[in-house]
């Protein structure tokens, strides 16, 4: 089974104060960032006015909390989720709106050309050597193949590169874990969060001034995402 | 790595900083059953913008949480290209665009012109359809069950819906404009 995607999602998170009525599906509709099919279509709706605006409408989920807002697709074209972050906040001034963090992020997963290739991965990203004592029995158990409940190996692994070059704070972080929808195929999930906050001393001049990010430079983190998922699995090779 | 386990499912569910509500109960991964009210504390901010802590988190304080898909059963494609394009004529049943790749093989960073026939976009998008407008267009395989399903290529043409120009945009833009024709010196 040669590498393959077999789906991605992509999703933006904005952490800080917001104005939940701008998120449900009659608002959107109102505010002309959703279609008359797709605020229809809403399902799986937890409204608790003022303080939370849950829905999905085919590949799009909004979960919006007061201090919290995540807007997903699991399906092309991705710079829809950063659109209807932008034009919800931009397009409704009125309302209680600062964004204090915000992270553009994707879950991609990927099936491998066998167990013992995606076993490769993770022995090279977290080799059974490292863990003091504990390594014996991981060797140990090493005897029982990939295929094997007894396997030992990677659960989920996470890897942070804080940056500072293209923003005052933040960090990339990469996510590597088996995937568990079908245990019979050798697939791993590959997740990042490429994240962007305020500095500390922040004063608040332009309470808006993260939603940049999402108007200008989603596609380039999209695109970095998609070097680094690929740069991880050519160790699965 | 290990065989995808119970274990391995966990992975997404790790703190958020925020506690869940205490007395969520859940029936199984997908659904949830009645929960107190919500207790949203101001002071609990919390700080990480990863997307995997959405789904434990959004469901805090549900006073009545529907069941919830699994990735597996939700509408989901594998992307193959993308193109952004804009208008820039629209003469009879069609319009013209210029586009350049932002993901796939061979297409990314390529740019070249394209003729549309109106017909190809959704007629809650028709409206949009303007000089200058944004759009992209995406082909991926498209499925509805991600395991056993049928894939199918399907191409998705979108008209973005983006923020409406304020008055202190234009006028901010104007300074700019402004400012820069002051600079410049005719020799």
């Amino acid at each position: 089974m040669p590498q393959q995607l077999q789906l991605k999602t992509a999703s933006i998170v904005a952490i800080g104060v917001f104005d939940v009525r701008f998120f449900t599906p009659t608002a959107l509709l109102k505010t002309d960032i959703l279609t008359l099919p797709e605020a229809t279509a809403a399902e799986g709706m937890t409204i608790i006015p003022g303080r939370v605006a849950n829905f999905e409408s085919g590949p799009l989920k909004v979960a919006a909390e007061q201090n919290r807002i995540h807007i997903e697709r699991t399906a092309p074209p991705y710079i829809k989720v950063a659109d209807i972050l932008s034009k919800a906040l931009r397009d409704n001034p009125g309302g209680p709106s600062k964004i204090a963090a915000l992270g553009v992020n994707t879950m991609s997963y990927w099936t491998v050309d066998s167990f013992e290739a995606r076993d490769r991965l993770g022995r090279q990203i977290a080799p059974l050597g490292a863990w003091g004592r504990w390594s014996e029995a991981l060797k140990a158990a090493d005897q029982f193949g990939p295929r094997d409940v007894r396997h030992p190996g990677v659960s989920v692994i996470t890897m942070r590169l804080p940056i500072r070059e293209d923003r005052s704070a933040g960090w990339i972080d990469v996510r590597v874990s088996p995937s568990p929808r079908d245990i019979t195929v050798p697939e791993l999930i590959i997740a990042t969060n490429d994240h962007y906050a305020l500095p500390d001393n922040d004063d608040g001049a332009d309470p808006l001034a993260l939603l940049a990010i999402a108007e200008t430079r989603f596609d380039a983190c999209m695109k970095r995402a998609d070097d680094i998922v690929e740069s991880v699995l050519e160790q699965a090779k | 790595m290990s065989p995808a386990s119970a274990t391995a499912l966990q992975w997404d569910d790790e703190p958020t900083g925020v506690p869940e509500a205490p007395a969520l109960h859940r029936l199984h991964g997908d659904s949830q059953a009645v929960a107190p009210a919500i207790t949203l504390d101001p002071d609990q901010q919390p700080t990480s913008t990863r997307e995997s802590e959405a789904s434990p988190r959004s469901s805090r304080g549900t006073l009545l949480a529907m069941s919830r898909k699994t990735v597996a059963q939700q509408a989901t494609a594998r992307p193959l290209a993308e193109w952004q394009g804009y208008v820039t004529k629209i003469e009879g049943d069609h319009l013209y665009a210029t586009m350049e790749g932002v993901f796939g093989a061979g297409v990314e960073g390529k740019r070249h012109d394209a003729v549309i026939p109106l017909s190809e976009v959704a007629p809650d998008d028709q409206r949009l359809v303007r000089d200058g407008a944004y759009f992209r267009l995406s082909v991926a395989y498209a499925t509805s069950q991600a395991i056993g399903g049928t894939f199918i290529r399907s191409s998705t043409l979108v008209f973005r819906r983006l923020p409406a120009y304020h008055a202190a945009d234009l006028e901010r833009a104007r300074d700019i404009a402004r400012e820069l024709l002051a600079g410049i010196r005719l020799e």
